[in-house]
């Protein structure tokens, strides 16, 4: 009985077959597990083909095609995976939406995620509240929170603090005004007062040396009318750097509350 | 008879030759070769013919003055590649306004400003990049 | 009985890293000799994976490593003969790891790595090795400008040693070339020290526009006020006079980078035709 049984044993790991199932899929997560993205995504293409009904292959495959930066090739293998978008399962829809965010893809995700079935209503607003703080869109982004239905959700919660901290922007047009009347009082404005002195040195000196080669050699002299082209294109230059300095300025104190929005969808989904 | 030996032989001479090429071949490039020419892609694919005229000076401003030069400028890619790459994404007007701001610009005195390139030491600055935050993770 | 227990154990230890590792394994080695090699090595790594005897580390290591030095991933492929030389025993394969790890830091032009390879290494007693050894270290000695030890190494290999001994005279003769001298003539006269080297090109280029910008300075501070002049052309004429200068420097390391290429190469050349004749 006993050497029948070793025997079972024996038979039993001998068939041992490393590309069955069971081993492919510990070898999937291994890969996944340890970065190897583009391996894992093939590794995933075979358990997919393996098990068409099972839902966590299908939500790896697209993980390990997001991971890989392979955005192009997951968003298209969707239509594949499920014949319907509006009933993707949780996981997978939730990874299909990474993907089309990953790959800027905006409108589309946005209808993707509205239309779903699984995704409850208030995994929407907080979708779609992520897509318009992504966007720079706050004011959209403030009416679209207001929806949600449980307050105490702490993704809801940490948006609407980062939506409160959005304080008040400068005004590119402003800047542009003032670069006008003073060049380089634009990016001083936007606290960028070393260039902003480089600015009005570049255009004054220009100005100046214009000024004084009418002076001595008239109007039908070129000196005067190149030094006063130059000055001019720095003229025209520190307007538009005013307004370039202000938007930065902007945009970095948007792009901090970004990555403060991204850390809190990260940890929530 | 004697021909194809003599032929066959010379063959597989020439075969072995290659062999031994591929073994020593492998080494050729162990040194560097102390080529210094630069290639200047930005000049290519021009579009049309302020492209093709704003392509050509700047070439001549690379290859008779700028190659007698220091590197003096902080950024990368440097004022003139900027200059041309703004004309051609932006065309004549806006590409010109934005390359004397960013003359303007080039003082070194703001470097909090930019990135850090820290293969060649030079402030990143490229008028072809919008600066965007990633949403997703890319590591989970 | 006992012996009956004890078949049945042995077929049991064989078939824990039964059928599927070792075909995989035999498939991974086709591969392989097909010069498949993106294909071998991912083959290979899920043998390494399922391998929970650790049997095949041995074999496996060097096999990934072999075809990531024929991909060109030599940083890749210097880790897995890395791994490769701990997983055995055997002192002549330890050694060919070696050698082929040398291989990698010469061509990834990491001498100091390679050099810490070649010393660790112990003498040899099979002379295809010792051979591989002593061309290996005449490159890393010319490569490390220690010419007279390159010397010595090339004529280890090379039959002909007239030739090698012409070489490394011309090669005496490139270390003459002074990129200090060509920075002090150009400084003397723009253009000067780049006609040193032979760059006619930037010579005639450095000196017309320093002196261009030199005699336009001099015209207006004539015709017009000198304080102007000056003003206007003086940084210029410091940015391109300086520049001069120091490209003169820079491009005279650049020729003896590139007549140290040649010769080098012509060393190559010898030591190509010597393996076809050993063969």
């Amino acid at each position: 009985m006993r050497i029948l049984v070793l025997l079972f044993i024996s038979f039993a790991t001998f068939g041992q077959d490393i590309f069955n199932y069971e081993n492919s899929r510990k070898y999937g997560d291994y890969l996944l597990k340890s970065g190897q993205f583009e391996l894992a995504g093939k590794e995933f293409e075979r358990l997919v083909y393996f098990a068409p009904d099972n839902d966590t292959l299908k939500t790896n495959l697209l993980r390990a095609y997001r991971l890989s930066n392979q955005t192009s090739l997951g968003i298209a293998k969707l239509p594949v995976l499920y014949n319907n978008p509006s009933k993707v399962p949780f996981s997978s829809a939730l990874e299909y939406a990474k993907l089309q965010m990953q790959n800027q893809s905006w409108s589309a995700a946005r209808d993707f995620w509205n239309q779903n079935e699984n995704f409850s209503a208030d995994d929407k607003v907080l979708l779609n509240v992520t897509s318009d703080i992504f966007n720079n869109n706050f004011k959209e982004a403030r009416t679209t929170l207001a929806l949600i239905k449980s307050t105490d959700n702490e993704l809801g919660v940490g948006y609407k603090s980062i939506l409160e901290k959005e304080t008040h922007k400068k005004s590119p047009g402003l800047a542009a005004l003032m670069s006008a009347v003073v060049p380089g009082s634009g990016k001083a404005y936007s606290k960028n007062w070393k260039d902003g002195i480089v600015s009005l040195f570049f255009t004054a000196g220009m100005a100046f040396q214009s000024y004084r080669s009418f002076n001595k050699f008239g109007v039908n002299n070129h000196r005067g009318w190149i030094y006063g082209g130059i000055g001019l294109g720095f003229y025209l230059g520190n307007i538009y750097g005013g307004v370039k300095s202000t938007k930065d300025f902007n945009r970095k104190k948007i792009n901090a509350l970004q990555h403060e929005a991204s850390a809190l969808f990260n940890t929530y989904y | 008879m004697k021909y194809i030996v003599i032929k066959f032989l010379l063959l597989s001479l020439l075969l072995l030759r290659n062999e031994a090429n591929a073994q020593v071949s492998l080494y050729r490039n162990v040194l560097p070769n102390g080529n210094i020419k630069k290639e200047y892609v930005e000049a290519k694919n021009n579009k049309n013919e302020v492209q093709v005229v704003f392509s050509g000076l700047f070439l001549f401003y690379k290859t008779f003055f700028s190659s007698q030069d220091l590197t003096v400028c902080t950024f990368t890619p440097s004022c003139s590649e900027y200059g041309i790459l703004a004309v051609k994404k932006f065309g004549m007007v806006k590409g010109g306004i934005m390359t004397m701001d960013r003359l303007t610009r080039c003082n070194g005195l703001s470097p909090q400003n930019y990135e850090f390139d820290k293969t060649n030491m030079l402030l990143k600055d490229d008028p072809r990049v919008i600066p965007t935050v990633p949403v997703v993770s890319t590591i989970k | 009985m006992k012996r009956v227990l004890f078949l049945i154990l042995i077929t049991n230890a064989f078939g824990s890293f039964g059928q599927g590792l070792e075909s995989t394994f035999r498939f991974a080695n086709t591969l392989y000799e097909q010069k498949s090699y993106q294909n071998a090595v991912e083959a290979y790594k899920r043998v390494l994976f399922f391998d929970t005897l650790s049997v095949y580390g041995p074999e496996v290591y060097p096999k990934i490593a072999d075809c990531l030095f024929s991909l060109k991933k030599y940083q890749e492929s210097a880790s897995y003969f890395d791994l490769a030389y701990f997983s055995t025993q055997d002192s002549v394969l330890k050694d060919a790891y070696i050698l082929k790890k040398i291989s990698c830091f010469l061509i990834l032009q990491q001498y100091d790595y390679a050099e810490v390879e070649l010393l660790g290494m112990d003498e040899t007693t099979d002379p295809k090795q010792q051979a591989d050894k002593d061309f290996n270290e005449a490159i890393l000695r010319f490569a490390k400008q220690e010419y007279d030890l390159s010397e010595q190494m090339f004529k280890k290999i090379v039959a002909d040693t007239s030739l090698v001994n012409e070489l490394f005279e011309k090669n005496k003769k490139i270390s003459k070339i002074s990129p200090k001298k060509a920075k002090v003539l150009s400084m003397i006269m723009p253009g000067l020290g780049q006609l040193y080297v032979g760059d006619v090109k930037n010579g005639l280029n450095s000196f017309l526009l320093s002196t261009g910008l030199l005699a336009l300075g001099l015209r207006s501070a004539f015709i017009n006020n000198p304080l102007d002049a000056a003003i206007a052309t003086l940084p210029w004429f410091q940015r391109y006079y300086q520049g001069g200068y120091k490209k003169a420097e820079l491009i005279a390391v650049a020729k003896i980078q590139e007549k140290r290429y040649k010769i080098y190469n012509q060393l190559l050349d010898e030591v190509d035709k010597n393996a076809t004749l050993s063969k």
